[in-house]
């Protein structure tokens, strides 16, 4: 391999390195063929990008396939929690609660884990999270008695894909009423959801 | 002799009727009144036209009124006094803060004071902070279970898991039961008492109930419950029941009231409650009209409540005697205003 392809990346053995004045135009030259490549494979990438999201949630079948590792990547979804997750809402068990603003409660909601950001093994396939107060939006759900928790998801829908931020056990970080239409389910694994952010919605 | 006259007649004698069923109710509120009228203090939470609580100092027919605190930056709320009446244990809420009728436990920060509410020393958030039966410690409800506080050196002596409990916890007089409000078995607001040496608990009653408080023999709990035998969002009503569970009775009800912040008085012949129009205990607005009754005279129904007397058919109609608007009473028979 004695001949570069690229020689101009190699400081070490460009004379315009050490030899300010001469070749100027060369240089010149050779930065906007640079800028042009740069400009072109960030067009490609961030085309590529759109199409992928765009088809990752419309996958035929009623199935999401597997979504981008950046999606839903808004707010303080990657830090808050230990675990975080792209789950789809396998469904809704009944009604929500009236929420009036008297009464706050938390709502367990069952979902399908599609992708594991962080949390390891310790998540499984299906898991079980507790949202405050579910008839609020994530971005107003916040409030004295939970100031941390947000997120984009505007109202919780079967079938729609969440990135979820989240805690457990959900009685270390939560104590208030619970909605549990799960509670005969033996040995799940119940979190507490702090942000919640949409991904996508299933076709 | 025309008929002309017997109209007037008949509405005369149903005139009479109604004014002597008035003053009977009247006299029997009145007998009332002079029965509990010294019968020691009752000290609560009265929202002060500039915005925010104070505690305030009444005899139990609502006379005799002071302030104990005047503090605009700060609200205080949920005042008790200690078992032995020398000390008092409220909250201290910045002023502006809604207090919550149900969280209200999560709130602020716990004082401990003398018996009028001076010498006040901030103790720190100790969520539902609540006396020991001799006063030398302290139980609290957090997200870390349930802890036992040492009054005099303020350290925690005790953890024990919250087994579902999320607000209102409160320690028997006897010392040996909790009691408060739980998510048991998927369903909410469950009102559970705790053996405090074991752990163990059991329900009391299920589906709707909050804010229960003990009964002076330890054995019995009053609690609030908005039954599901009623059209739409129904009303709140005061229960009883036994601590062990079982038979529950209902003590006040009233269509058009939510009735919270149920109390009894020292010996347990006499209840404290609050009226709400609106769901919650008043205290996200101004407080809701005070109620006493005897325990005697349960079950009451309080205004005409056809659906509510259909199932309680044997209520009394009284007598109830009205106390200002006020939020979470506490009642003691010492004379808390002599020095001692």
């Amino acid at each position: 391999m004695s001949e570069s392809t690229t020689p101009e990346t190699d400081p070490a053995e460009d004379p315009s390195s050490t030899a300010p004045e001469s070749g100027r135009n060369g240089s010149a030259a050779a930065r906007w063929i640079l800028l042009a490549v740069v400009v072109v494979v960030a067009i490609a990438v961030t085309v590529a990008t759109g199409v992928r999201s765009g088809s990752s949630n419309n996958a035929p079948g009623g199935t999401v396939a597997a979504t981008p590792g950046q999606a839903g990547i808004q707010g303080q979804v990657t830090t808050a929690g230990r675990f975080e997750v792209t789950a789809k809402l396998m469904e809704l068990p009944g009604a929500f609660l009236p929420n009036d603003g008297l009464y706050n409660y938390a709502f367990v909601l069952k979902y399908e884990v599609l992708d594991v950001h962080r949390g390891g093994d310790d998540v499984g396939k299906i898991i079980h999270v507790a949202h405050y107060n579910p008839r609020k939006t994530r971005s107003e759900v916040g409030d004295e008695f939970y100031p941390d928790l947000g997120g984009t998801v505007d109202r919780f829908r079967a079938g729609d894909v969440h990135r979820l931020a989240m805690e457990e056990p959900w009685d270390e970080h939560y104590i208030g009423p619970l909605v549990d239409r799960y509670h005969e389910t033996t040995g799940k694994r119940l979190y507490w959801g702090i942000w919640s952010n949409s991904v996508g919605e299933e076709r | 002799m025309t008929p002309k006259p017997r109209v007037p007649l008949a509405a005369l004698l149903l005139i009479t009727i109604l004014v002597a069923a008035v003053a009977a109710e009247d006299k029997t509120v009145e007998t009332l009144r002079r029965e509990v009228a010294t019968k020691g203090w009752v000290v609560t939470s009265i929202k002060q036209k500039r915005g925010d609580w104070d505690l305030v100092l009444m005899r139990p027919d609502g006379s005799k009124q002071r302030k104990l605190t005047d503090t605009p930056d700060w609200s205080e709320a949920a005042p008790r006094w200690s078992p032995d009446s020398r000390r008092l244990l409220y909250r201290r809420i910045k002023a502006g803060t809604v207090i919550s009728h149900d969280r209200w436990g999560f709130q602020g920060e716990l004082v401990m004071a003398d018996a009028m509410a001076r010498n006040g020393r901030v103790m720190g958030k100790h969520p539902w902070g609540c006396w020991s039966p001799d006063g030398t410690q302290i139980s609290c409800l957090s997200l870390k279970g349930i802890e036992i506080l040492d009054v005099a050196t303020g350290k925690v002596k005790r953890r024990m898991k919250r087994a579902g409990y999320f607000q209102q916890l409160f320690w028997s007089p006897d010392g040996k039961w909790f009691c408060g409000t739980a998510n048991v078995g998927g369903e909410l607001w469950t009102i559970v008492r705790m053996d405090v040496a074991t752990g163990k608990w059991n329900v009391v009653s299920r589906f709707r109930n909050c804010t229960p408080d003990w009964f002076p023999d330890s054995r019995q709990v009053i609690f609030s419950n908005r039954p599901a035998n009623q059209k739409g969002y129904g009303w709140t009503q005061l229960w009883m029941a036994p601590g062990q569970g079982g038979q529950r009775k209902m003590l006040y009800g009233e269509d058009g009231r939510h009735i919270y912040g149920g109390g009894l008085s020292p010996d347990g012949r006499y209840v404290l409650f609050t009226r709400c129009p609106k769901d919650g205990g008043g205290s996200e607005r101004s407080g809701a009209p005070g109620g006493l009754m005897r325990l005697a005279d349960a079950p009451i129904i309080g205004a005409n409540s056809p659906a509510l007397r259909k199932l309680h058919p044997g209520a009394h109609d009284g007598p109830v005697l009205a106390l200002p608007d006020l939020w979470e009473p506490h009642w003691t028979f010492t004379d808390v205003t002599a020095s001692r």
